[in-house]
């Protein structure tokens, strides 16, 4: 391993644990009243959505159809494994159809 | 107030992040044969893999790879990229404040996107064991590991992973988290907020700024509209 190669991946090792650790230490000086806790249960839902509404937006209709088809199948089967058989197969079949 | 941390909740991690098996060896895969292009050698990308085991950010370090390779930009490059893991440890304080910090902290340098949410979402059904993060982020990393060797080694003899429509995987297991969060109507505005944000920011910046983006504005939402119940307005910040 070259030395600027190793250099470079312990910074960017460095810098990841910094983000994963740091948003829980921080949590430590923040007393957790109601209203925190209120915005800390929204952080996983606003992912979800952001992530989803993204994906929607920087793609065409197979991940738009591939997202409304993982969303049905979720709230029908509720199975995450089935969700995702019937997103990916929505878009795989999409775009072989209109590609 | 204790949380159990026991093999047999890091062997149930490890079951729940399975699911994402097939998105990591593609991604992995994927990660692996780029590398060899940029001049990445195996044993370098094999270590990157096992220590930042972060796709957004290594995809980053693919692009500024040079020879010499600059560490500060590479450094700044993953923290740009792993911002939004902030957010993630935040919400884990509750859970894990019966742990030691070696436990904590080591928990958290596994922490990804999907152990997080297969975690999150068993917590809001019930009692977690606190070494399903630690368990599923093993699993993950070294799957991503080893997915990262192939892909080095078997680049050239791989076709494209968008034709099984492979590169949704990530999107549909995040939908599939979205039902399973969702909790009424008092989510509506946050989410549409987080929405809004995520998709103007995604529009102004590359890269994973969107998320930090929509996280932010649909806790600050959720934060401005809070109401304490009447009777418990003691404890009301």
């Amino acid at each position: 391993m070259r030395p600027d190669a190793l250099a470079a991946i312990l910074a960017m090792t460095a810098a990841a644990f910094a983000c994963r650790a740091g948003g829980f230490f921080l949590m430590r000086y923040v007393p957790i009243t109601p209203r925190v806790e209120a915005a800390l249960r929204m952080i996983p839902m606003a992912i979800m959505a952001s992530m989803l509404a993204v994906a929607a937006t920087r793609g065409g209709p197979p991940e738009w159809a591939g997202v409304i088809a993982a969303l049905v199948a979720m709230a029908v089967i509720r199975n995450d494994f089935a969700a995702i058989l019937a997103g990916i197969a929505t878009v795989a079949g999409l775009r072989y159809g209109l590609g | 107030m204790t949380t159990p941390f026991t093999f047999a909740g890091a062997l149930a991690g490890a079951r729940a992040a399975l699911v994402l098996a097939p998105a990591i060896v593609v991604f992995g895969c994927t990660f692996g044969m780029l590398a060899a292009t940029v001049g990445i050698n195996l044993v370098e990308a094999a270590v990157m893999s096992a220590l930042v085991c972060a796709g957004t950010a290594q995809f980053a370090a693919l692009q500024l790879w040079s020879d010499p390779v600059s560490w500060v930009a590479a450094g700044i490059a993953s923290l740009v990229m792993n911002a939004r893991y902030l957010l993630l440890g935040a919400t884990l304080r509750g859970w894990f404040a019966g742990l030691s910090p070696l436990k904590a902290y080591l928990s958290l340098f596994f922490m990804y996107d999907g152990n997080w949410a297969t975690a999150t979402r068993d917590r809001a059904r019930g009692p977690v064991d606190a070494a399903h993060l630690l368990g599923g982020g093993i699993v993950m990393c070294s799957i991503w590991t080893a997915a990262t060797v192939a892909g080095h080694l078997f680049g050239a003899l791989i076709g494209d992973p968008r034709k099984f429509g492979l590169d949704f995987v990530i999107t549909a297991f995040f939908a599939s988290m979205a039902v399973t969060f969702w909790r009424g109507r008092t989510d509506i505005v946050p989410v549409a907020s987080a929405i809004v944000a995520a998709v103007a920011i995604d529009r102004l910046t590359t890269g994973p700024w969107y998320i930090v983006a929509g996280a932010v504005a649909g806790c600050a939402v959720a934060a401005v509209r809070f109401r304490a119940p009447v009777k418990d307005a003691s404890d009301a910040a």
